[in-house]
């Protein structure tokens, strides 16, 4: 359900800056121009654009492996682009575009902030005081082996790097961890990432690490909890996403229609032709 | 009446400036419970619970009034404060729990307060249809429906989430180690153990007052190993709400453990509500403004004989 929502959700966030691109050219938008628009962007989403566009520019650009940054990047060129085309010349279609795009971004950013980040960052949280609050009481945590989803390695730190780098899928940071403490005797870290963002199968790990001695390493990775919280986050984002493009749209397209050949010139709105 | 019109007229109700109090009581308003409340998510909360009510203030003089002049914004702001200052919430909230049980929580009284007008404009302006009520009744009906998903998806399902996750933690963890008085201590959990009869009491007479423990210690004296764990909100109608994951395990042999973990619970909870108020006080101030700037140029229109015309 969450991906459903999720993937949802990611293909209305194009729709916006589609006809902010479509205004930036052609200056006055038409019913068909807006609706070309639209099928272009959800076309192009659909056969894979986001992931494309991610591939090509990985290396020069940027080093992630999240599509959502494309969707941030697009959203951004659109809103600027339209944004520059009203210095030039400010039709009602571009105003209303850029005023979309503007709310697109502010929107967007709080939602993301309040719904996914805020509670990624609770449930990190959680579990760290959980981790640290045994390790107080007990030296370690093994006590939660087994718990809820969770997988536990012991052994020295040269085993449990080796073994967790084969079983679990984005280990580069608990071995790179491991690794870089070898000549610790005592360690305690426990962090949330992000797994797979590339695939539909993206969740989230609570990983802890914790070492009493130079030779005895423990890790911990939980995926299935934080997963779920990750899970909540994506419904609420894309539901709001979505309610909230179709208002602007609905909104923004029927303003558009009943007003479309104004433009603003010598401090009053005139009509084009 | 004829003194009030008088004294409104030279108000110049038409102003364009009355329709500031309106555009600014929500900022003013947050930035008020900023500086008063030191308790960040309390301070948002109030958003929640006092400012969203300005747009049933504005329902309640679309009902008396169909043509609307800017001046109106004011009355509104008025009457809101009024509600506000007075604490009217809490007086009704107790009125009612006289003939019905809210279950602790007044937050009802705000949802009554927003969908009683809200109906009561629907047939109002079914019977007369004005700009003003149409408008006002659109901004009260996106209100409502706008709340009901934002506290969906804000508070009800990570509260689910977090519940259902406490419990499967609790459930496991026993079954692995046959124990959970490990967990004692742990993310400020407070653990209380003893038999099911003397623990009932012992809470019965606390300043904890958790009805459904002391229930549910009394109903299951006697009758073997239970396991139990939920998620409940405690004091609901004072300022200092908190949630709550509580577990009540009674063993073989009778001994019962109620363990409480309120700090984490609490925590996240207060994040919901920072998440609720933000995003209803985001919608609330766009509603508002565009419905003002929409009344003010279009205000005077009625629906007659199948077109709007200006009176």
């Amino acid at each position: 359900m969450a991906n459903i929502v999720r993937s949802l959700s990611d293909s209305v966030l194009v729709l916006i800056p589609a006809l902010g691109l479509a205004a930036t050219l052609v200056g006055h938008l038409t019913t068909r121009m807006a609706a070309t628009a639209v099928t272009i962007a959800v076309l192009l989403d659909t056969a894979g654009l986001r992931h494309l566009l991610l591939e090509a520019t990985r290396g020069w650009l940027h080093d992630s492996h999240n599509p959502s940054w494309v969707t941030v990047g697009l959203v951004l060129f659109a809103a600027a682009a339209v944004g520059g085309s009203l210095l030039r010349k400010a039709t009602l279609s571009r105003v209303i575009c850029a005023m979309m795009c503007g709310a697109q971004i502010v929107v967007l950013t709080a939602f993301h902030q309040l719904l996914v980040i805020s509670p990624i960052q609770a449930e990190e949280a959680r579990e760290t005081a959980l981790v640290s609050g045994l390790v107080e009481q007990g030296g370690d945590f093994r006590s939660l082996c087994g718990v809820a989803g969770r997988a536990c390695w012991l052994g020295s730190p040269e085993e449990v790097a080796s073994e967790v780098g084969e079983q679990v899928a984005h280990s580069d940071g608990i071995v790179r961890l491991l690794e870089d403490t070898a000549d610790r005797p005592n360690l305690l870290h426990s962090w949330t990432e992000m797994i797979l963002p590339s695939t539909d199968e993206e969740g989230l790990m609570n990983v802890s690490v914790v070492k009493a001695d130079m030779n005895a390493a423990l890790v911990m990775v939980d995926i299935e909890g934080p997963s779920r919280v990750l899970d909540t986050a994506k419904q609420a984002f894309g539901v709001l996403a979505v309610a909230f493009h179709q208002a602007w749209i609905t909104l923004g397209l029927l303003i558009i229609w009943r007003h479309r050949n104004l433009y603003y010139q010598g401090g009053r709105w005139r009509t084009e032709g | 009446m004829m003194l009030l019109r008088k004294i409104e007229e030279r108000l110049r109700p038409d102003s364009v400036l009355w329709l500031l109090p309106g555009l600014l009581v929500l900022p003013f308003f947050t930035l008020a419970s900023l500086f008063e409340e030191d308790n960040l998510p309390n301070a948002f909360q109030s958003v929640s619970t006092s400012a969203i009510l300005w747009i049933p203030c504005l329902v309640v003089i679309a009902i008396m009034c169909g043509k609307f002049r800017p001046i109106h914004t004011a009355y509104a702001t008025i009457l809101f404060a009024l509600y506000d200052s007075l604490r009217t919430r809490e007086i009704i909230y107790d009125l009612i729990l006289k003939v019905i049980d809210l279950g602790g929580n007044p937050n009802w009284i705000t949802l009554g307060a927003m969908v009683v007008p809200a109906a009561i404009l629907l047939v109002a302006t079914i019977w007369r249809a004005t700009l003003f009520r149409v408008v006002v009744l659109v901004s009260a009906l996106a209100q409502i429906t706008t709340l009901t998903l934002f506290h969906t998806l804000t508070v009800i399902g990570p509260i689910t989430v977090a519940s259902e996750a406490e419990k499967e933690f609790v459930e496991q963890y026993l079954e692995a180690r046959s124990e959970i008085q490990s967990l004692c201590g742990i993310q400020s959990r407070s653990c209380f153990s003893g038999s099911p009869e003397g623990l009932a009491e012992e809470f019965a007479t606390s300043q904890l007052n958790p009805h459904s423990t002391v229930k549910l210690l009394e109903d299951r004296a006697g009758k073997g190993p239970a396991l139990f764990t939920w998620t409940e909100s405690a004091f609901a109608e004072t300022a200092d709400e908190a949630m709550r994951h509580i577990t009540v395990h009674i063993d073989e042999k009778e001994r019962a453990l109620v363990m409480i973990n309120e700090e984490a619970p609490t925590k996240s909870f207060g994040q919901m509500k920072i998440a609720f108020s933000i995003l209803a006080g985001a919608f609330q101030q766009t509603w508002v403004t565009l419905a003002l700037l929409i009344l003010w140029r279009h205000g005077d229109y009625t629906w007659t004989k199948g077109r709007w015309r200006r009176s």
